[in-house]
């Protein structure tokens, strides 16, 4: 057999040790590796080449564990029972109401004792008898026969005397 | 015609029950513990950039998290996380930034850097000193080589991973792997030859 060739040593070269040793004796591979295992020149060659790899290896392994402790330990995101949207939605407004209204009944507890005084002042009655009042005007409004708003229409004559002291507002 | 002990299962429900299933992935502080080492350093090696290369070790094992309940098993575990792995350097290789930013990082590694990382016991100094400039010499070449020829070259020849793995990993055929893993090893062995032929 001829000396190995590129194909037949890079076959060597990327076969596993696993496929190595598993192959058959009568395989290209075999064939191959009893050649590097029975000639100087070949063996060299591959020997060379496999040490280097190895050698490529044993520094990269050792360099990237010498840089490994600062890759910090991963740890999975904690996941636990997620609320829906909707329930962060209520719980903000809660949580906005449980602000507002402490809020607002301060203010009103702090507010001058005047001011109340004058908001009494300007509704003496209860609110009851305004009511009642209102209810009065309206019946009263709807028992007229003529609303006032239509008192012209009503009364004809005293409409005719209108148009003639609108004129005389005019002319003067 | 669906016999009446067949339960049929909505999509909905059937996702569901994929969510509840156990997965291999469950006991992640043990998969962590034996695998970031790992993927830490094939990505380390390929983006030859520490920060770049910390931040994918842990995208990948978050994506690894994300997505264990699709993972089939079709594959070992380390083979599939070295699968995201590869396509999280894919995509950031491909960015403009980091290439722009590969040649100004102070993060990048530096072959006499993994060099000198060489252990030195049951070496003599000249032995030492030849093996650290053999080691510098293959990491140049394979800085030099296409993204796919590198990640293939580091798979076999750093993670010791065998060609089926290497094309369950990456998706491509046999051939492929292959085809690119030789080109790779001719790169490295033409270069390996120069520097025999200078030293003698």
């Amino acid at each position: 057999m001829n000396h190995l060739t590129d194909q037949q040593l890079n076959d060597l070269l990327a076969a596993s040790p696993r496929e190595l040793q598993q192959m058959s004796d009568a395989s290209e591979l075999a064939l191959a590796s009893t050649h590097a295992a029975q000639c100087e020149q070949c063996g060299a060659r591959f020997a060379s080449m496999r040490d280097s790899l190895a050698l490529f290896r044993e520094a990269a392994t050792s360099y990237a564990g010498e840089r490994q402790h600062r890759v910090p330990a991963w740890q999975p995101p904690v996941r636990g029972f997620s609320f829906p949207p909707v329930f962060w939605t209520a719980a903000a407004a809660a949580a906005l109401l449980a602000i507002v209204l402490p809020l607002q009944m301060v203010l009103r507890q702090s507010q001058p004792p005047a001011a109340q005084q004058t908001v009494a002042a300007v509704s003496p009655h209860p609110a009851s008898d305004s009511d009642q009042a209102l209810l009065d005007g309206v019946s009263r409004e709807l028992s007229e026969s003529v609303p006032s708003p239509l008192d012209a229409l009503a009364d004809p004559s005293g409409s005719a005397s209108q148009p003639s002291q609108i004129a005389n507002q005019r002319t003067n | 015609m669906v016999p009446n002990n067949i339960q049929m299962l909505s999509p909905t429900e059937l996702s569901l029950e994929a969510q509840v299933r156990p997965t291999p992935l469950d006991d992640i502080d043990s998969i962590v513990a034996m695998y970031q080492p790992r993927v830490f350093r094939f990505l380390l090696a390929s983006l030859r950039d520490q920060d770049a290369a910390e931040t994918l070790t842990q995208e990948t094992f978050l994506r690894a998290w994300n997505a264990r309940h699709s993972f089939r098993e079709d594959c070992s575990i380390p083979t599939w996380l070295i699968r995201i792995a590869l396509n999280l350097a894919r995509d950031h290789t491909r960015t403009g930034r980091f290439r722009f930013w590969k040649r100004v990082a102070s993060t990048a590694v530096e072959a006499s850097d993994v060099a000198a990382s060489l252990p030195s016991y049951e070496r003599s100094a000249e032995k030492t000193l030849i093996a650290r400039q053999q080691i510098a010499s293959i990491w140049e070449t394979v800085g030099k080589l296409s993204n796919r020829q590198s990640s293939i070259f580091l798979l076999r020849f750093m993670e010791e991973m065998e060609i089926p793995e290497i094309a369950a990993a990456t998706g491509l055929p046999l051939g492929t792997v292959k085809s690119h893993l030789y080109r790779a090893i001719d790169a490295v062995r033409a270069q390996h030859q120069d520097a025999l032929k200078e030293r003698s």
